[in-house]
């Protein structure tokens, strides 16, 4: 149900006044001659809840809760579609049978209002279990009080046909009856009665929604979020409605409360994650995660494996890392590859790192730029940025530049990691910049490519795609070619911004297109390699793999190279589209190959860095690391460069 | 896809070239100012055959003024299967059908709308129009057992594209560079490639004319296809084995690369092709192009 300033408040109950003058029921009211008003619960912005006493039995007291929401429309005809919309969901909660989930009994509509008929709680709600004491929730009460709202949810996550989602989980909506049981209560049944002109007026005050939803979209990630969300409330105190949105990654729930285990932190923040998909998908997932947690103590591969989304971005968990540099060898795969050096940071790289001039820049997920020694791997300096770093940095002059999921670009002096400047969009940024002409491209999840001028760090132009853009720009002399999340390839114009072309795939095009011998080559979610005229973007050819392409195609003396999710990697000859060879990891494929004399190298989920022949696609040496490797590896001079999930920045000899 | 809908906006500030260096960029290459593409065929008999059953087509359009559209250009060589009685109908229902697809998925949507959204892929359009010849053609219950060779060009903005089944060529002449784009699915070019025949053996070889796959005669077709980016000006030959056959690479290469003009070319290619016996039907689609 949507939040209103208190200044709105009082104009729509003018509003609603001027339509029905009794606006408030009053006790001894009473409601189709059966529900006679003891007095009023709650009030919120579209609905009111009061305290009945069902009169159907006259020699007891039986109380119960009535809902009360105002049909906000004048128009008979949406007036008629309010009303069916509440009554198929009224008779939705009604079927409903948990414990947790209090009875419907009936309902019905009175004028311009309908009611919702409910078993009345006893007990109080978080919100005011936060007024009433000053303590922090620990991890006991936290998973406990966790466990049993994900058991309810996850009964509503599970219904048939669709999932319910209740779509409005905060502290106030749930209660602990006198039993010191969760009920959740005040179902986001209301939103049938918003009228559009109050939705977006939800912004910037409900610190437990996540983003998505305030663009209309409900699953079941979103309850995840919330339920996230009221227990970060929960166990830090920090109040989300007063903190600018979406900033959980900054108020590390361990820094305030020691109790709470890394391992439930890290659960929450997964829940946290602003990319729905990056989350648990549903309950019943969150709540296997929670229950592990109660049974056992995980180890922190566990942990990592547990908390670990199932694409390639997610929020940073906050942590404050502490710089370790290992420089003895390090623990070697079946074949015969030893790490030269691996540096560790707080948390996972995802990423390809950039070398230049004997220093190694690379983001973690740990928020942090890094510069590392090339030779040694020891720590030069590192920046922080306030979320979570998936883009590789980009070299210009004496600067490094880097995007960041807080929703800057950053220029980072070289020499000494102090920031030039930085230019902020509305939306995380994944995609990678480049430089050319003084300029740096980049795309964001706010759905604009953005040219900002590489000295100054002003706008020079911006375009909107209508959709995230995640994947990282071609530049060519004359244009900018990049894919978006709502699946199309964009053509523009370098010196305007101004759109040359863009052709459609069937899904998102995340990975980044590479243009030679003037086609884009790129791969889709889609599952397909598109190769299309640089100049009209017409399809030339495409090549199907089994399952969606994230990876990024590497074009080499005439063939394309590029992983994909059905776990391998495709050699495809550039001209006909057709396969050369294809070599079988034993993970997804997520990372782009990077080639080096004649052998090519890659990372795979499963753990490894391949290195296989150019020409046969035969294995030359893996290396295996304790972690996911979804980021590129990086080659100079015979060396590999690359980052893994298990925390490392790893140096290994071609 | 709704054009109105995704049409992107651009919120400009600053242009990052200026009008004036971008004039000076733009004048500094010297790029012929339109693109073109000029073409000449031949479709001779020879000089022993009744019949010709090579079958030869050629489309090409261009716009001018404020319509732009990509330079288009179609070319068409089939061979109908000597000794089979319906050889000339193989070989002229083969060009007219491939032709068809191409221009219905290609040349026409070209036309209604320059969008490139959710348009089939180019070499899938070429492969599905040797296709179509190919169902059209073949017939599992006719005993006429019919066949034909099928070349099929593209030149498309800059590209070439090219499906191919059988042993008429498409070759590209560019910076001096003569070569054949296609393979021959012959006997005699299979029997070099595994090396049982050396080049000097093979123009002597007695089944110089078996073919391994031509379009019509089995239930199955394997169709090659090719695309490569043209060089800014060169030259194209399609023809059948009437030409190639008989005249040699090298003086084939001699007559493409005279600087003259493509009807002055095309007539001493058949001519040539001729002094070397005329024992077949002689094609020769000629293309030259400039962007």
């Amino acid at each position: 149900m949507g939040r209103l300033t208190t200044r709105q408040l009082s104009r729509k109950r003018d509003r609603q006044n001027r339509f029905n003058p009794r606006a408030e029921l009053q006790p001894g009211d009473m409601l189709q001659e059966r529900y006679r008003v003891v007095g009023m619960l709650g009030i919120g912005g579209m609905s009111s809840v009061y305290q009945a006493r069902d009169m159907r039995f006259p020699t007891v007291t039986k109380l119960c809760a009535v809902k009360e929401m105002v049909i906000a429309t004048s128009d008979p005809q949406l007036r008629q579609l309010t009303i069916k919309s509440f009554e198929r969901e009224a008779s939705m909660l009604a079927m409903l049978d948990h414990p947790a989930i209090p009875d419907v009994s009936d309902y019905f509509t009175e004028g311009n209002r309908s009611y919702l008929v409910q078993e009345l709680i006893r007990g109080k709600n978080l919100q005011e279990w936060l007024e009433e004491n000053d303590t922090l929730v620990d991890q006991d009460l936290a998973l406990d009080w966790a466990l049993q709202v994900c058991e309810a949810l996850a009964y509503l996550h599970n219904q048939k046909p669709q999932p319910i989602v209740f779509r409005d989980l905060k502290p106030s909506n749930i209660m602990l009856d006198q039993y010191n049981r969760i009920r959740l209560i005040d179902f986001g049944i209301a939103k049938i009665f918003e009228a559009e002109e109050n939705r977006g007026t939800m912004i910037g005050t409900e610190g437990y929604s996540p983003p998505e939803q305030y663009r209309g979209e409900a699953t079941p990630a979103v309850d995840v979020y919330a339920l996230g969300a009221t227990l970060h409330h929960l166990m830090t105190r920090q109040d989300p409605r007063l903190e600018p949105p979406f900033t959980f990654g900054e108020r590390p729930i361990r820094a305030v409360n020691p109790t709470i285990s890394p391992a439930l932190e890290a659960i929450v923040m997964r829940c946290l994650s602003y990319n729905p998909n990056d989350r648990f998908p549903d309950a019943t997932a969150l709540k296997e995660a929670l229950e592990l947690i109660t049974q056992t103590s995980p180890s922190r591969v566990e942990i990592e494996q547990l908390v670990a989304p199932p694409t390639a971005v997610s929020a940073p968990t906050g942590h404050h890392p502490t710089i370790t540099a290992v420089t003895t060898a390090i623990q070697v795969g079946a074949t015969k590859a030893e790490a030269i050096w691996a540096f560790r940071c707080e948390d996972e790289i995802r990423s390809k790192p950039t070398i230049m001039s004997g220093r190694v820049f690379v983001g973690a997920y740990d928020n942090n730029l890094y510069a590392v020694s090339s030779d040694k791997g020891e720590f030069l300096w590192k920046y922080p940025t306030l979320d979570g770093i998936a883009s590789t940095p980009c070299i210009y002059d004496d600067l490094v530049l880097i995007t960041s999921s807080d929703r800057h670009l950053y220029a980072i002096r070289q020499h000494d990691g102090d920031i030039k400047w930085r230019f902020p969009t509305d939306g995380a940024i994944y995609s990678s910049p480049s430089v050319r002409f003084d300029h740096v491209f980049f795309g964001s999840d706010d759905g604009y490519f953005y040219a900002v001028n590489a000295k100054r760090g002003k706008l020079a132009w911006k375009t909107n795609a209508y959709s995230p853009i995640r994947s990282s720009p071609f530049l060519t002399e004359e244009r900018v070619y990049f894919g978006t999340e709502g699946g199309y390839i964009y053509c523009l114009e370098i010196s305007t911004g101004k759109t040359k072309w863009h052709t459609q795939a069937k899904r998102a095009i995340t990975s980044s297109p590479i243009v030679a011998d003037d086609i884009v080559f790129v791969g889709s979610l889609d599952a397909t390699v598109y190769a299309l005229d640089a100049g009209s973007g017409w399809a030339i050819w495409r090549f199907r793999a089994r399952r969606p392409i994230i990876s990024s195609p590497l074009v080499h003396e005439g063939v394309v190279y590029i992983g994909s999710s059905d776990n391998n990697l495709y050699a495809i000859d550039m001209d006909t589209g057709r396969q050369v060879w294809v070599y079988e990891a034993g993970g997804q494929i997520a990372s782009s190959p990077a080639i080096w004399n004649d052998a090519i190298y890659f990372g795979s989920a499963d753990g490894n860095i391949y290195s296989l022949t150019l020409k046969r696609g035969e294995l030359r040496w893996r290396f295996e690391t304790e972690g996911r490797v979804i980021g590129a590896p990086t080659i100079v001079d015979g060396v590999v460069y690359v980052g893994s999930t298990d925390h490392n920045l790893y140096a290994l000899p071609a | 896809m709704d054009n109105e809908l995704h049409a992107p906006t651009e919120i400009q500030t600053s242009p990052l070239v200026t009008t004036e260096e971008k004039t000076q960029i733009e004048t500094a290459v010297s790029v012929p100012s339109v693109p073109y593409l000029h073409v000449v065929q031949r479709c001779d008999v020879g000089a022993v055959r009744q019949r010709n059953e090579d079958s030869s087509l050629i489309f090409s359009s261009e716009t001018g003024g404020h319509f732009q559209m990509m330079p288009f250009g179609l070319y068409v060589v089939a061979d109908g299967m000597g000794g089979h009685e319906n050889g000339h109908m193989a070989s002229r229902i083969a060009s007219r059908m491939a032709a068809r697809h191409i221009l219905n998925h290609i040349y026409l949507p070209l036309l209604q709308d320059d969008s490139a959204a959710n348009q089939e892929p180019i070499q899938e359009v070429m492969e599905t129009a040797v296709l179509a010849a190919h169902k059209a053609i073949y017939d599992p219950e006719s005993i006429s057992d019919s066949g034909t060779t099928l070349s099929v060009a593209l030149i498309l903005s800059r590209r070439l594209y090219v499906a191919h089944v059988g042993d008429s060529r498409v070759y590209l002449l560019a910076d001096d560079k003569f070569e054949a784009i296609t393979n021959d699915h012959s006997l005699v070019q299979h029997l070099q490639d595994v090396g049982d025949l050396t080049p000097e053996q093979a123009a002597a070889y007695q089944y110089r004319n078996v073919l391994l796959r031509a379009v019509g005669q089995t239930e199955e077709l394997e169709i090659d296809t090719y695309t490569r980016r043209l060089p800014q000006s060169g030259r194209l030959l399609l023809c059948s084995d009437g030409l190639c056959g008989f005249v040699p690479d090298p003086v084939i290469q001699k007559i493409m690369q005279q600087k003259v003009p493509l009807e002055k070319i095309a007539d001493k290619l058949v001519a040539t092709a001729m002094n070397a016996g005329g024992y077949d039907n002689i094609t020769a689609i000629v293309v030259e192009f400039a962007f």
